[in-house]
C-alpha cells in the first residue's frame, strides 16, 4: 500500500531484553500476545525451519500485521495502547519495577520504507517522552527506493 | 547448496530483492521482521542466501526472507 505521503510500508516494535526475562511475566503485565518470545537458552522460533537458542531473553511485539496504516505514528500509538490501556491505570511503573528486577532492557524499533525521494517520518516529542519513562530509546531503520 | 548474495554492512541492494524475486520494499520489511525477533538492532550485520536464509554475525541462521513476505 502507497500513501500520499510516499511511504511503502512501516511499522513498530517493543521490546524487552535480558538474561532473566521470563515471556510470561510480560505478557501477563502487557495483556498483549507477543510476536517473538523466548528465555535464554530456550528453542527461539519452534515450530519454524529455523530455530535457534536465544542468546538472551526476548519478548518483541511488533505492530506489523496488527496495524495497517502507513503512518508510522499509527503504529507507535498501537505500543502506547498497549503501556497505556483504557480505562485502566498506565503500565509504566509496574514495567520499570518488573525492568529493575529482571534486569530488562527496553527498546522501541521504527521501520519506514518510502519510494524514491519519500521524507522519513519524524517522531513527535511527546511520544519519545512517552518511550523514555520505561527508559526504552526509539531506534529507527528508514530507507527508500 | 545456498549461495551468499549479501554479507555487508549497508543495506541490501535492488539487485539482492531482484536475485530473490521480490522487490526492495518486500526485502527490507522482511529483514526489519527478522532482526528485532533475534535480538539484533537495525544496523547489525546479516548475511543473507539466494535461498531467502539469514545468517548473524555468529553464522547461526536467524529466518527467511520468504517466511516474512
Amino acid at each position: 500500500m502507497k500513501s500520499d505521503s510516499g511511504t511503502l510500508s512501516t511499522n513498530a516494535g517493543l521490546r524487552f531484553m535480558g538474561d532473566r526475562l521470563e515471556p510470561q511475566r510480560v505478557t501477563a503485565l502487557l495483556g498483549t500476545e507477543p510476536t517473538v518470545a523466548y528465555r535464554k537458552g530456550e528453542i527461539a522460533r519452534p515450530g519454524t525451519r529455523y530455530k535457534f537458542r536465544g542468546r538472551t531473553g526476548l519478548w518483541w511485539v511488533s505492530s506489523s500485521r496488527r496495524v495497517s496504516s502507513t503512518d508510522l505514528k499509527d503504529h507507535l500509538g498501537y505500543l502506547i495502547g498497549i503501556l497505556f490501556p483504557d480505562g485502566k491505570p498506565d503500565l509504566v511503573e509496574p514495567l520499570r519495577l518488573l525492568m529493575a528486577e529482571d534486569g530488562l532492557k527496553a527498546d522501541v524499533d521504527c521501520f519506514w520504507y518510502g519510494e524514491h525521494g519519500a521524507q522519513p517520518p519524524e517522531i513527535p516529542d511527546y511520544i519519545r517522552q512517552l518511550f523514555a519513562r520505561l527508559p526504552a530509546p526509539i531506534e529507527t531503520d528508514y530507507d527508500t527506493d | 547448496m545456498a549461495e551468499k548474495i549479501w554479507s555487508r554492512p549497508e543495506n541490501p541492494t535492488r539487485g539482492v530483492a531482484s536475485t530473490l524475486g521480490i522487490s526492495r520494499a518486500q526485502l527490507r520489511e522482511a529483514i526489519h521482521a527478522i532482526k528485532p525477533g533475534a535480538g539484533l538492532q537495525p544496523d547489525d550485520n546479516i548475511t543473507i542466501w539466494d535461498d531467502g536464509s539469514v545468517t548473524d554475525a555468529g553464522d547461526v541462521s536467524i529466518g527467511n526472507i520468504f517466511d516474512e513476505i
